[in-house]
């Protein structure tokens, strides 16, 4: 090959050129860099320097770098099937609060339920629920309640584990069967029939072992006045709808009475003034209850005397006998019969209320079975045979005799569910002493209560909410209870305990169910909380659904598969397998009410005492939502008091306010005087369900126990009034927290009424005078929709459900006694009340009062940072950001029905009680001025998916929260721009007003004139 | 023939020029009193004090005043009226009364005018004290911003509050400091220390009393004067329209504009009364502010007693004339009702007890006029407690009434108002002259003959 050269050098094999050439560069950077640095002298080259430089960042952000442990985080990427977040789910379920067991719908967020609504599809509360049914969620969230099971350690209550629990009891039941010993179970009035069974099953294991049902507000005096007029103990289905005329004497149906919101809606029904008609409700009453304030014709009487007006109506009606009625027109009563007459089976004649829980309850049930049957109610309003109720039980004699069992030390061991006896039952019953001679007491109860204190056991019980169930309020009418969360703490239900002790049986069960839960459920799952709960959700809701499947999906004859059946009964919530309505009447016992005596002339003093609809029996003392709901007739907030009529009141020298010692031959307690218009002179009344002692941080030591002054009859019932009771002023005197002070209208048009007559003669009556008037301004232009409302007064109860479903869907605070008798109570929406005429018995409206949405809101023009402005829809919105809390606003409401928050209530709500927020509805910070904004989450849920279809939004789907509940269907929302959407109909119709109208606010809420059947 | 009606003179006639400059910087010129520190302390730990309760309203919140529901402005808004009323005063007496050249102005205008600034001040807190988000305060100022096109509401009676006090404070301090020009000027002569003799030269602005500074002085203070005494009517008309503008029964009267401006002289002649009764006693001024003033300072009061009078009356008139069922109740509600203490509080110190000043023995007797002045200023201040509360505590729904219980924050704050108030004024008489002096020497008879000696003084 050859050799070409390239220069001299190579030629000459220089070796200087040689090694030149063996280098990639001829001058490295270095050496050129060497040369320049050479020439200028200078320290430090600009390479040096910027390899310095980089070195020392290298170093000291390695040295900043430590090495952090590494978090992932994941991406939502596979998310469970069913929830999408910021969607809710809905799972229909059944309310536990109270033993109506009205139909549930469950809004949950995010795997969290965070508000109650009635299920449309349950016939018998027809998608509302009460007040008490829409606070139950808070329950849930109870900081309160036991986070697992408890062992009594000679005194202290100390946690433990479902497996020592398990271990230990499951011994006992051994040693017991062996030994022969006796179990009672006491129990509160239980709706569900699987849950019935389950009991049978468990307690037919042993030789002596019984349950006993004790409801403090059951309604025994009911079912044994069937039985002694028609034969058959029952609580009959009551028809409200059916019934032209009612005539109730003390039944407190539209307060807490058997159902309450199947009645209040069914009672609201007939008072549409549908075909300009309505009907007709008459009371007989001797306290000032809510259902008396909702009559056409109330009349107060003494206590007791109910038996006596009964008597003389049935005499009017053909009773053989008769009885006095002093201070009760004897014409009125003959009219009374006449009108009664006149609509045969078409009436109804309800008795046997709480405030008729007496020595002749039971008498005055079988006069209204009486006057009833005579008038052919019987088999129409009133369903005693095909479906009736099923919504109370309990007996008193049972109760007794287990007392008596006791305290002979007869009971081995006593199981407590579902009833706080030692709260419940008065001192003087000795129930305590009873049970302290019992060697072992186990307590299913979700906080350590009065009676769990004197438990040996407490086994933390799950909320409703937590756990699987079913039940039957009228006969067979069967619903679900889901769970709708994992229980939140180490809780177990009732019905899963049971099944996890199931000891081997004595007698051969049912075949098919007693196999799988002699081995309990294999502990397996991942996040279970404890050994003990795995069973959660296993046992209890197989068992639950083969009961299902033997019993009402056999009797249901439907034609799918029971997986489907199951299911769908899961989606709807209920299976409705009642026959029909109607059946024949049954024959009267007409010995039953000529054996009746006569009381006799009684003029001392009563004590009542009565349940309310915030309070009932006391069992959720511990729902701040509720101590802060207004009592819906006195409107005082988180205490009880004794209702005193005035014109007693000035006799014993006592005022609003002063605590007085009430004494009667049981017990002696003080009470905070209420003076009550409309109160029977000779009755002083105390609500129940006050002064629990371990209900929780919250309900402790509030009020009076009413409970205490509950005694005996000589036949073994319960008396819930006291004759001769003494009431001596003790000096003190404190504020009861009211939300209503003022009760008079002073004569200004703000509830508009007349009566059925008036109306009839012109529908304009009692809204003669509309006011329009001139603006100088342009009006807004709604080019879509514009949001409106309209209440029917003559359908508002005053039920008050609304104030709590909105404080359930708006996320409003709890402030307190304090902050209430200051006025800061922070209700978006409340129901004043009124009353008009004379103290002795006045007339009384309810108001539901909340923003109005004026068009010319004077909140809006005196902002000065526009925080309150008005929308293109109609609605008056609060911009909380906005918000500096000048307060003008408020000041220049008219309504004032705006909420300032005075301080940072989220702060002072302790954990894990925020979890019952809504998401969609913003927390507000302190120093914010809020209110009613029409449920706006909704109206943009209901828009975005209208148009997701794009279509415009149809009438009745977006529901404020305040509507969606309401019991007597009094409130609608809508669109005014759609002429025929409900509201708009209602906004124009001859009864339509606007409260306040001369100030020219044009408020978006048309109220409709209160209409009275009197004469 | 001479004229019967002999002036009586304004100030003692024996005083020359020297003595006006000596007599009124003497106390700037020594160390303050004990008495001075004492009250000095007072009102500055109760200034203290409301700083205090400012930190625990912003840590509490708004709730730690009594108010509630229905009454949603209590003490807070009554002091804000109240101090708004009493910086009524200075600029009537240096804008108006020397646009009618009355020369006996001259005395107590420095005084009156400190007294508003202070007053304007003091009052232009509780605005802010009342917001539930105190913080945010400036949110009502019209200024660009970053938050989007969130601008202010020009319909808001507040924001227009907002204007009106601060034009009026600006001017009101400009007006003031102008008038103390030639004053400074006369200090810092004076001076002999160089610290003082800097600071005010500073505050002198190098006035050299040359007759174009004293051309070009008179006529900015002419115009001045001019542009503040429409201010003068317009603060307190707006302050009124708060209420006039709002919807509220008791509020919505077209009264008020006149009725608050009246009532603002009133309350503010009365504390100029109390304040230089007790100044030209401590500061030996009563050579230069002397019962000439005083008395005609009473007579305003009494005058304007009147006017106040007359507008409670016509405020009763025009609700029963009205035939207004809310305006009816609540003016029977105000007379009547659980606040009938409070009104008929006012209508005593306001209405009956003034009508002393008839009796021209009242009004040149020092501790009548002072015990009147106070019972005035207490009076105003129930005046306006009774027209914010009692109008919002029954209004049109009975169903929302309630009561308004002050708790101790609310007093406390009133406490502080008087507080600040007094460490200001008391900063003033220390080291500002408390009386115009140069203004004093054009009342003087120099240059002309006094009454007695028949001679010229100089």
């Amino acid at each position: 090959m050859k050799h070409y050269w390239k220069s001299l050098e190579a030629l000459e094999k220089n070796p200087e050129f040689e090694a030149a050439m063996q280098k990639e560069f001829l001058h490295t950077p270095e050496e050129l860099s060497a040369d320049v640095e050479a020439d200028e002298k200078s320290g430090v080259s600009r390479r040096e320097f910027l390899r310095l430089m980089g070195a020392s960042v290298v170093m000291a952000s390695a040295a900043a770098c430590t090495r952090r442990p590494v978090e992932k985080i994941v991406p939502y990427l596979n998310k469970p099937q069913e929830i999408t977040i910021g969607i809710p789910n809905w799972y229909a379920s059944t309310c536990g609060e109270c033993p109506a067991a009205c139909g549930l719908l469950v809004k949950t967020r995010e795997g969290r339920p965070i508000k109650l609504e009635g299920n449309n599809e349950h016939p018998l509360n027809q998608g509302k629920i009460c007040a008490r049914g829409q606070a139950s969620i808070l329950n849930l969230y109870d900081p309160d309640r036991l986070k697992g099971p408890m062992k009594n350690n000679n005194g202290s209550f100390k946690e433990t584990t479902w497996e020592e629990a398990d271990k230990t009891l499951q011994e006992v039941f051994k040693n017991i069967q062996n030994k022969k010993g006796s179990i009672r179970l006491l129990t509160g009035h239980i709706p569900s029939p699987a849950t019935r069974r389950l009991i049978q099953e468990f307690l037919g294991r042993f030789e002596n072992a019984k349950q006993v049902v004790f409801e403090p507000l059951s309604l025994e005096e009911v079912s044994r006045g069937q039985e002694a007029s028609y034969g058959t103990p029952v609580v009959p289905h009551y028809h409200i709808d059916k019934a032209k005329i009612l005539v109730s004497f003390g039944a407190d149906f539209l307060d807490t009475w058997l159902s309450p919101v199947e009645f209040t809606n069914r009672f609201a029904k007939n008072r549409k003034l549908k075909n300009g008609s309505m009907s007709k409700f008459v009371c007989f009453e001797s306290i000032a209850s809510l259902t008396g304030s909702n009559a056409d014709l109330r009349i107060p009487v003494k206590a007791g005397d109910e038996l006596k007006i009964a008597l003389a109506l049935a005499h009017e009606l053909g009773a053989p006998i008769a009885a006095d009625t002093d201070g009760v027109d004897r014409k009125m009563i003959r009219q009374l019969a006449l009108e009664l007459k006149k609509y045969p089976g078409e009436t109804l004649v309800l008795g046997g209320g709480y405030a008729n829980k007496g020595p002749d309850g039971l008498a005055l049930q079988i006069v209204c079975n009486f006057i009833n049957s005579v008038l052919g109610n019987d088999g129409s309003t009133i369903d005693a045979q095909n479906s009736p109720s099923l919504q109370a039980g309990g007996s008193y004699e049972e109760l007794f005799k287990l007392i008596d069992e006791m305290a002979n030390a007869q009971v081995d061991l006593l199981l407590i569910y579902k009833t706080n006896p030692a709260y419940i039952l008065p001192k003087h019953f000795k129930f305590e002493e009873a049970v302290q001679k019992v060697p072992l007491v186990v307590d299913f109860a979700d906080r350590e209560d009065e009676t769990a204190a004197l438990a040996h056991w407490i086994l933390a019980e799950n909320h409703y909410l937590e756990s699987w169930g079913d039940a039957e309020p009228l006969k067979g009418l069967f619903s679900l209870f889901q769970p709708t969360i994992r229980p939140l703490y180490n809780t177990r239900s009732f019905q899963e305990t049971l099944l996890a002790w199931s000891p081997p049986p004595l007698n051969p069960l049912p075949q098919g169910e007693g196999k799988k839960r002699e081995t309990p459920p294999p502990l397996e799952g991942e996040g279970r909380l404890s050994a003990g709960s795995v069973a959660e959700g296993e046992g209890w809701h197989d068992y639950l659904k083969k009961f299902w499947q033997e019993n009402i999906y056999a009797r249901s004859g439907a034609l799918v598969p029971f997986e489907l059946f199951w299911e769908s009964a899961l989606r709807s919530g209920v299976v409705d397998l009642r026959r029909g309505s109607g059946h024949a009447p049954r024959p009267f016992n007409a010995n039953a009410l000529t054996a009746l005596k006569i009381p006799g002339e009684d003029n001392a003093l009563h004590l009542m005492v009565y349940p309310t609809i915030p309070a009932y029996d006391g069992r959720s003392a511990n729902n701040s939502w509720l101590k802060e709901l207004p009592d819906p007739v006195t409107k005082i907030t988180w205490s009880n008091f004794i209702s005193v009529a005035p014109e007693k009141a000035k006799e014993l020298k006592i005022k609003d306010g002063d605590v007085v010692k009430v004494k009667t031959a049981n017990a002696e307690l003080k009470a905070v005087v209420h003076l009550q218009p409309g109160q029977p002179k000779e009755v002083v009344s105390i609500p129940l369900g006050f002064g629990r002692t371990k209900a929780g941080e919250v309900g402790n030591e509030i009020g009076t126990n009413a409970f205490q002054f509950i005694s005996k009859s000589k036949n073994g019932d319960l008396v819930w009034f006291t004759q001769d009771v003494e009431i001596h002023p003790t000096g003190e005197w404190v504020q009861l927290a009211k939300t209503q002070i003022h009760d008079h209208m002073h004569g200004r048009p703000i509830v508009q009424e007349t009566t059925l007559a008036e109306y009839q003669k012109d529908p304009k009556a009692g809204n003669e005078n509309p006011t329009h008037l001139p603006s100088m301004w342009s009006k807004h232009k709604y080019e879509g929709y514009r949001w409106g409302m309209a209440i029917d007064l003559n359908s508002c109860t005053g039920c008050s459900a609304c104030v709590i479903a909105c404080q359930a869907e708006n996320n409003i605070p709890v402030v307190g006694p304090e902050r209430v008798k200051r006025g800061r109570e922070m209700h978006w929406i409340r129901i004043d009340r009124y009353y008009e005429g004379d103290e002795k018995n006045p007339k009384v409206a309810h108001q539901p009062m909340l923003c109005q949405h004026c068009e010319n809101a004077p909140c809006e023009t005196v902002c000065p940072v526009l925080a309150t402005v008005h929308d293109d829809e109609g609605l008056n919105v609060q911009i909380y950001n906005r918000c500096v809390g000048t307060r003008y606003c408020n000041n220049n409401c008219p309504y004032k029905v705006r909420r300032f928050n005075w301080f940072e209530y989220l702060r002072e709500t302790p954990a894990p009680l925020a979890m019952v927020f809504n998401p969609d509805v913003t927390v507000r910070e302190k120093g914010v001025m809020e209110k009613c904004t029409f449920c706006h989450q909704r109206i943009q849920e209901g828009k975005n998916k209208a148009k997701d279809f794009g279509v415009e939004v149809k009438d009745g789907e977006i529901q404020s929260a305040c509507q969606q509940t309401c019991p007597a269907e009094a409130i609608v929302f809508g669109n005014l721009n759609d002429p025929e959407s409900r509201v708009s109909k209602m906004a124009k119709s001859d009864r339509g007003y606007h409260v306040l109208a001369d100030l020219n606010t044009v408020p978006s809420i048309t109220y409709l004139t209160k209409v009275r059947n009197e004469g | 023939m001479e004229a019967t009606f002999e002036q009586e003179p304004l100030l003692n006639p024996k005083k020359t020029l020297t003595d006006v400059n000596i007599d009124v910087c003497k106390p700037m010129e020594r160390l303050p009193s004990r008495s001075w520190f004492v009250c000095f302390a007072i009102a500055a730990s109760l200034t203290v004090f409301g700083l205090c309760l400012f930190v625990h309203q912003l840590r509490t919140g708004m709730g730690v005043w009594g108010l509630n529901n229905p009454v949603g402005w209590g003490i807070d808004i009554t002091n804000f009226v109240f101090w708004i009323g009493i910086g009524h005063a200075g600029t009537l007496i240096s804008a108006i009364l020397f646009l009618f050249r009355q020369k006996w102005r001259t005395s107590i205008n420095r005084s009156a005018e400190a007294m508003t600034i202070f007053a304007v001040m003091t009052a232009g807190l509780f605005p802010i004290i009342h917001l539930g988000r105190n913080w945010l305060f400036f949110w009502l100022l019209p200024f660009p911003n970053t938050r989007g096109s969130l601008w202010v509401n020009f319909r808001s009676p507040l924001l227009w509050d907002v204007f009106a006090v601060s034009t009026y404070f600006t001017i009101s301090l400009v007006f003031w400091y102008l008038g103390l020009i030639p004053d400074f000027a006369s200090i810092r002569d004076k001076a002999k220390h160089k610290v003082r003799k800097l600071v005010y030269g500073v505050l002198a602005l190098g006035w050299q009393g040359k007759q174009s500074h004293w051309n070009h002085y008179e006529i900015a203070y002419l115009i001045l004067a001019g542009l503040s005494t429409p201010l003068v009517l317009s603060v307190h008309s707006i302050v009124s329209f708060d209420f006039a503008t709002s919807v509220l029964p008791g509020w919505h009267t077209t009264i008020f504009p006149p009725y608050f401006v009246a009532g603002a002289i009133f309350s503010g002649f009365a504390m100029v009364v109390t304040l230089l009764v007790i100044v030209r006693k401590v500061f030996q001024l009563e050579d230069y502010i002397t019962m000439v003033h005083l008395e005609n300072m009473n007579k305003i009061i009494l005058a304007t007693g009147l006017m106040v009078g007359y507008a409670y009356g016509s405020e009763f008139f025009t609700a029963w004339y009205s035939g207004n069922i809310y305006e009816m109740f609540t003016f029977k509600n105000r007379a009547l009702g659980p606040y009938a203490w409070a009104y008929w509080t006012m209508i005593t110190s306001n209405v009956i007890v003034p009508q002393l000043f008839w009796f021209r023995r009242f009004r040149r007797s020092i501790p009548v006029m002072f015990v009147i002045s106070l019972i005035v200023n207490i009076g105003m201040w129930f005046e306006r407690f009774t027209i914010i509360v009692t109008s919002l505590h029954r209004d049109f729904l009975p169903s929302s009434w309630d009561m308004y219980i002050p708790r101790w924050v609310d007093w406390g704050y009133t406490l502080f108002s008087f507080g600040f108030f007094f460490t200001f004024f008391l900063l003033f008489c220390r080291f500002f002259p408390t009386i115009a002096m140069s203004e004093v020497k054009s009342t003087m008879h120099v240059g002309r003959k006094t009454p007695e000696t028949e001679e010229f003084v100089f």
